[in-house]
């Protein structure tokens, strides 16, 4: 059994293991810095930390004008760095099986597993994955 | 206190001895018969001998031993002689290995061969690529990287590598090779081969030794592989010995910080807006006073560094043949630890580059450090042949680093800057004809790293000196403060030589770069926005302009507007962000606010490509 965070960007809906959430914050200013790629929004002051900010929906490739609103910062050992969504929903618990997944590979490296949610398909992020793409992000603008 | 804390005890205090062993060692081979550094050698192999043996780490505590043995007859002998002092050099060198094995929580290894007098340990070479830092220094120093290719042509290359080896063995001890024999003999047929070889010969008789053999395409002399490690990441167990009258002084700030608390609060029970001021002047005061005291827990001096330099010297005159003084000043000057630490390896680099290019027969070198305002110096000069300023001219025009027209132009003391160019150094030809260079952008690199400048001055002849303008500490640094394309971003302020505010009849234009005159000198203009790919600016009256200077070329670069200066204390940015060109970090202000820190350097390079 997994607890999930679940969270849509435009239409989709994905989720994150609660486990690797710090925090949700929202309304935040953030500060665009010099020389990102620009799937990373900027960075929030969290707590005293200059935590970057990553626009899941720049990252996904879907539209979304609502960048700020709802900012998930992963947990310190994550970096720390914050996803920029539209909207956090209710803690599930899942079970996944073959039962609920639909797919289990996806275009997208860092999206693990889809997953039906009652009805409803949610992708399962994969961080490990994710912290490599973006790894490749930034040595791309660094090198 | 368990057992791993009474085991970080013995380690930093094993370590210090050796330091401290390693100094007198150096200090002995000019003096050989200086009692007090005999005794002061004995009494360290006698702690190590104590400390390891109720710690229970036989090997360690049989060398230790050993060496106390050998040392009472020196003592006795009332000198030390050369060949002892090498020999012991050897032993200080494995009982570092062996605390090594005793900090990674590896069994210690034999010393059996070692006590024998078969002093030279190949596995200890093989072994040490993985050992941590300050290890790998000091032995993978043994022996030197040779790197061999073979011309195209050739058809079978394993028979004619292991031809080569064989060579090679003849010359020297081969510590070890990839392939190794085995995997040549087993039918592995690479392109190149890589040698690490112990030998007296010199590096020039070697390669022509080589240079007979027609069908090798290239002989090369590689550095160390440089282990890639990410910026500042530190080694967690790092203990920092604090004296006790800093700690008292902490303490009674502490004290006092209490005491301010309430008269603040009850200050604020009583309205009483004048106690309230100066209860927070106090505790401005206070404050200020704590970061003081707090900085200098990690500042440490440069003395720290000098046992590492005199070995190296000491090491390398002999190697090399040549009678070599080095000369330290300024050594109590004190800086961040981290700072420290990361400019060890570019000082012994820079000293090796001495030794190895500048100093012809016999020579000095000197390292200077001092403060002014609030950097701190350190000069490496050597009263060598110096840099031929034409050499560079050619290598760099021949590297495209310069055209024809600028190669006309430049100035010398702008050429020189040129050898810590990664395009240019990597030519291994380099250490032929200019002399210098090889590696000298891992130097650059590591001094900018931590925020610092590195400048390089020399004339045919008049030696080479080396600037390391380095900042006091790394945490807390001043900025100029400037806006640009509605944010604002921060400049460490040894990057800016003057900032000036022009207006826009200044300003010429020479093809598609808008110039300006500063001070008798045409700068190119450059644009914050533009660099940083936000939309063009209104029109600016006056035009700010920020005179910073790259790659020792000074420019000008235009912002929206001069803020004005700070000191603010700068934070990574959490990997791999860190990563990212143009950004070295960030601060926040007390309203929350966050501001970048521009690392123009990089911010410069990747305009360019």
């Amino acid at each position: 059994m997994k607890q999930l965070l679940p969270f849509t960007v435009g239409y989709e809906t994905y989720a994150l293991e609660l486990v690797e959430v710090q925090e949700v914050v929202e309304n935040q200013k953030i500060y665009p810095f010099p020389g990102s790629p620009t799937i990373v929004a900027g960075a929030i002051s969290f707590h005293g930390r200059i935590v970057p900010v990553i626009d899941l929906a720049l990252l996904l490739d879907l539209p979304s004008g609502t960048l700020g609103q709802r900012l998930i910062v992963l947990v310190n050992q994550r970096g720390p760095v914050a996803l920029g969504v539209d909207q956090v929903q209710a803690v599930i618990n899942v079970e996944i099986s073959p039962a609920t997944q639909v797919q289990n590979y996806t275009e997208r490296s860092y999206i693990n597993d889809i997953i039906n949610w009652r009805g409803k398909m949610v992708g399962l992020f994969d961080l490990d994955r994710l912290q490599l793409e973006l790894e490749s992000l930034c040595a791309q603008v660094g090198g | 206190m368990d057992m791993d804390n009474f085991r970080e005890m013995f380690l930093t205090e094993a370590a210090e001895h050796l330091q401290l062993m390693v100094d007198l060692l150096v200090q002995l081979d000019s003096d050989p018969q200086d009692q007090d550094g005999i005794d002061a050698l004995f009494r360290g192999a006698h702690s190590i001998k104590g400390m390891a043996a109720s710690m229970e780490y036989p090997e360690t505590a049989r060398l230790a031993h050993h060496l106390e043995d050998h040392l009472a007859d020196c003592r006795q002998l009332g000198q030390i002689s050369g060949v002892e002092i090498d020999w012991l050099l050897e032993a200080v060198d494995l009982l570092e290995l062996l605390l090594g094995d005793i900090r990674n929580g590896r069994p210690e290894r034999n010393v059996d061969s070692f006590i024998a007098g078969i002093s030279k340990q190949p596995e200890a070479a093989v072994d040490c690529v993985a050992e941590t830092k300050t290890v790998e220094l000091t032995a993978c120093g043994r022996g030197q990287l040779i790197q061999l290719q073979l011309q195209e042509s050739v058809a079978i290359p394993g028979p004619r590598f292991l031809v080569l080896l064989k060579k090679l063995a003849d010359l020297g001890t081969i510590l070890e090779s990839t392939p190794s024999t085995e995997d040549l003999l087993q039918g592995d047929a690479p392109n190149q081969l890589l040698v690490r070889l112990e030998s007296d010969i010199p590096q020039q008789q070697i390669y022509q030794q080589l240079q007979q053999y027609s069908e090798l395409q290239v002989i090369t002399f590689p550095d160390e592989p440089v282990e890639e490690k990410s910026p500042l990441k530190r080694s967690p167990d790092k203990s920092v010995r604090v004296s006790t009258e800093l700690l008292d002084h902490l303490i009674n700030l502490t004290g006092e910080l209490i005491t301010n608390r309430y008269q603040l609060q009850n200050a604020l029970k009583e309205d009483n807006w004048q106690e309230l001021d100066d209860g927070v002047g106090q505790l401005a005061r206070l404050v200020k006073n704590l970061h003081h005291q707090v900085l200098q827990v990690r500042m440490v001096s440069l003395e720290s560094l000098a046992g590492r330099l005199s070995r190296t010297v000491h090491d390398l005159s002999r190697s090399h043949d040549k009678e070599i003084q080095l000369k330290l000043e300024g050594a109590e000057i004190e800086l961040d630890r981290a700072i420290v630490e990361e400019l060890t390896d570019p000082l012994i680099h820079m000293v090796r580059n001495a030794v190895d290019h500048g100093i012809e027969q016999s020579g000095v070198i000197s390292i200077k450090a001092w403060r002014e305002r609030d950097q701190v110096l350190v000069q490496v000069a050597d009263d060598g042949r110096g840099i031929d300023p034409e050499k560079i001219r050619q290598r760099a025009l021949e590297k495209g680093l310069l055209n024809p027209a600028q190669a006309q132009t430049i100035r010398n003391y702008d050429l020189l800057q040129l050898i810590c160019h990664p395009g240019f150094s990597t030519a291994e030809e380099v250490s032929e004809t200019s002399g210098r260079g090889v590696g000298m952008d891992v130097v650059k690199t590591a001094v900018e790293r931590v925020g610092g400048v590195l400048l390089i001055d020399s004339a045919p002849g008049e030696g080479t000196r080396i600037t390391l303008k380095m900042p006091l500490s790394l945490a807390i640094i001043r900025v100029l403060m400037v806006e640009c394309a509605g944010s604002r971003m921060a400049i460490p302020i040894t990057r800016v030589v003057q900032t000036v505010e022009i207006s826009p009849e200044e300003v010429q234009s020479s093809g598609k770069q808008l110039m300006v005159h500063y001070q008798n000198e045409l700068l190119p203009m450059l644009s914050l926005r533009k660099m940083l790919k936000a939309p063009k600016g209104a029109h600016l009256d006056p035009i700010p302009l920020v005179i910073t200077e790259v790659l020792g070329r000074k420019v000008g670069l235009v912002v929206d507007q001069l803020v004005g200066q700070r000191e603010v204390f700068v934070q990574r940015l959490p990997s791999p962000f860190d990563q990212i060109r143009g950004c070295s970090g960030g601060t926040i202000l007390g309203d929350g606010q966050i501001v970048f820190l521009l690392d123009l350097q990089t911010l410069f390079d990747r305009q360019r490509v």
